[in-house]
């Protein structure tokens, strides 16, 4: 294939290149500053690769800072809770394919609720609500907090009207419960559906904030999101006193996202179809 | 209990259960609850007073709620004019781009830092726009020029918020235009070529045309948002910028969980909700963004 570049095909490469740039220096920044040993990490210049490479910044954060806990305690409740969310939204999901189901008008009226309502609305009440469970300071309130999703549903029951109904009718013939015609038909055919949704999830409640910040006042049991803010808000932004030193500081950075490097590879390709459907079936 | 079916749904009903006490106990009770608190003053010995709708007058009086109800609206029409424009813009420079390994680079690289938490994003940049030793206040001292207090002066703040907005969610956005674009029937372009049409003419007569149902797509998609910002505001905010950027869900969270009035703060956030609401259904039916039906 002859293809003749264009002066508008450099300039379209160029704004690519800008785009990247805009993107990637400021976290080169932090990765150079968080490989920067404590005298480096404090001179003043252009930090875009570390100087006197040391990884006392990472040292300072997991051990005196005790980053360590936090990132335990957001590694537990990520994992279980993105378990259960799947779990829970995709039963529910295959009970609403159960077109004589006699709960599933009140399901889908208790879903659509509960998707127009925003989570922030009820911050408040939710904090009562959590209260009087007894469920504050106990990773149980961080797992719960969006639990089922009416998104999640909608995403796994278009995945599950893909099975041909004759395969559902068969299975039942031959003496299958509903349980078992989920997780032996339903399941394995919504493997990339299920994928999309652990993925959204982990990335998720990896990132979550606001409800450890509601819930959660024991410190011992604090989440990543939590210990990072509060090493960040040390830099005053307005004294320039660094209380933690920079290293310090952007080793946190990278320590808290971390854990979402590992899911990095797979995003991307299961994100247009959860946006395609979140799109069109918001 | 026939009507039920128990027996032959047994294991249906086992599978809804956690669903159905989620959504009653986590949504249904808290907004019941909420309604009730709203319209109660709390009483010194416990329990709660009805106050009728006090708390909501109490809220229209504040003048802090205005405050940032105007901060609100100047943020996030910031931010959806950014939200909806650039990535526009990226995405039909994604569409034109010849090199396919460049494209896909790009795509990848700018749509990362929406992966990242508001705490991730804010962390890397007070750090990058510190005035002692930030990268760009280094670069802004090379030109000899007095370094800038973005995220502590009031007239610098707004902006640099919406910018980081911008900078978090443009491949997002990208991503969404993008996959409009090459979801088309390439034979358009093809047609369009034969009928010598030039470069500039198939992205203004076929690109931007066949782009434009998706903008509102994307202009719905950060209307939702809008009044919901709280993160960015809360983790980025400090004594110095808070009366120009508290915004509507850090004003809930402070009555609520720091000056603990109750019944104010659920008042607020009912007041947002409706507001919110009436918005969307407005902006749905104006452009006729279809609900799901699950039939």
């Amino acid at each position: 294939m002859r293809t003749r570049l264009t002066i508008a095909d450099w300039i379209l490469s160029l704004i690519m290149v800008c785009l990247i740039l805009v993107t990637v220096v400021p976290l080169l920044n932090a990765l150079a500053l968080s490989f920067s040993s404590n005298l480096a990490a404090v001179e003043p210049g252009i930090h875009l690769w570390p100087k006197e490479f040391s990884i006392v910044g990472y040292q300072t954060a997991w051990r005196k800072l005790q980053f360590w806990r936090p990132f335990m305690n957001s590694v537990y409740v990520t994992a279980v809770g993105s378990f259960l969310h799947m779990a829970a939204s995709s039963m529910a999901a295959y009970a609403l394919l159960q077109r004589d189901f006699p709960l599933r008008k009140p399901v889908i009226w208790l879903m659509l609720l509960s998707m127009t309502v925003p989570g922030e609305a009820i911050m408040v009440p939710l904090y009562i609500v959590n209260r009087e469970l007894g469920l504050l300071n106990t990773y149980t309130s961080l797992i719960i907090a969006g639990m089922v999703s009416g998104f999640t549903i909608l995403l796994l029951f278009n995945y599950f009207r893909s099975v041909p109904l004759s395969l559902m009718e068969a299975a039942r013939l031959d003496g299958a419960g509903d349980f078992t015609i989920f997780t032996r038909v339903f399941l394995p055919v919504s493997k990339p559906g299920l994928a999309a949704v652990g993925l959204f999830q982990v990335v998720g409640r990896w990132n979550q904030f606001r409800e450890p910040l509601l819930y959660i006042t024991n410190k011992a049991k604090s989440t990543i999101q939590i210990a990072l803010r509060e090493v960040s808000m040390l830099s005053d932004a307005t004294s320039g006193t660094d209380v933690v030193l920079a290293n310090t500081r952007m080793a946190a950075v990278v320590i808290g996202v971390s854990v979402l490097v590992l899911v990095f590879p797979f995003v991307q390709k299961h994100f247009i179809q959860g946006i395609v459907l979140g799109a069109t079936k918001e | 209990m026939g009507k039920l079916r128990l027996r032959k749904y047994a294991q249906l009903y086992l599978m809804v259960l956690p669903t159905i006490a989620y959504f009653l106990i986590f949504s249904i009770y808290p907004i019941i609850q909420g309604v009730i608190t709203s319209t109660q003053k709390p009483r010194l010995l416990g329990g709660g007073e009805y106050v009728g709708l006090a708390n909501y007058r109490d809220v229209l009086q504040d003048r802090t709620f205005w405050q940032a109800l105007t901060n609100t609206l100047v943020l996030s029409g910031g931010m959806i004019a950014l939200g909806v424009i650039i990535p526009f813009i990226v995405a039909i420079a994604l569409h034109e781009v010849p090199f396919a390994p460049l494209r896909k680079l790009t795509q990848t690289i700018i749509y990362t830092p929406h992966l990242f938490s508001w705490v991730v994003v804010g962390g890397i940049w007070i750090q990058v726009l510190s005035p002692t030793r930030g990268l760009v206040n280094e670069v802004i001292k090379l030109f000899g020029a007095q370094p800038i207090h973005f995220l502590a002066d009031t007239g610098w703040i707004r902006p640099t918020l919406i910018l980081l907005n911008s900078w978090k969610g443009t491949g997002y956005n990208a991503v969404i235009y993008y996959a409009a674009l090459s979801s088309l029937d390439p034979q358009i372009y093809e047609a369009a070529t034969v009928d010598g049409a030039s470069r500039w003419q198939k992205i203004t007569k076929l690109t931007v045309p066949l782009l434009l149902p998706t903008v509102g797509v994307v202009f719905m998609l950060s209307a939702v948002g809008a009044l919901r910002i709280f993160d960015q505001v809360f983790i980025l905010r400090n004594a110095a910028t808070t009366r120009t950027i508290n915004v509507l869900m850090t004003y809930v969270y402070d009555l609520g969980m720091v000056q603990f009035r109750l019944g104010m703060s659920t008042a607020a956030s009912f007041l947002v909700t409706l507001v919110g609401l009436f918005t969307v259904g407005f902006l749905r039916k104006a452009m006729r963004v279809d609900q799901t039906d699950l039939a």
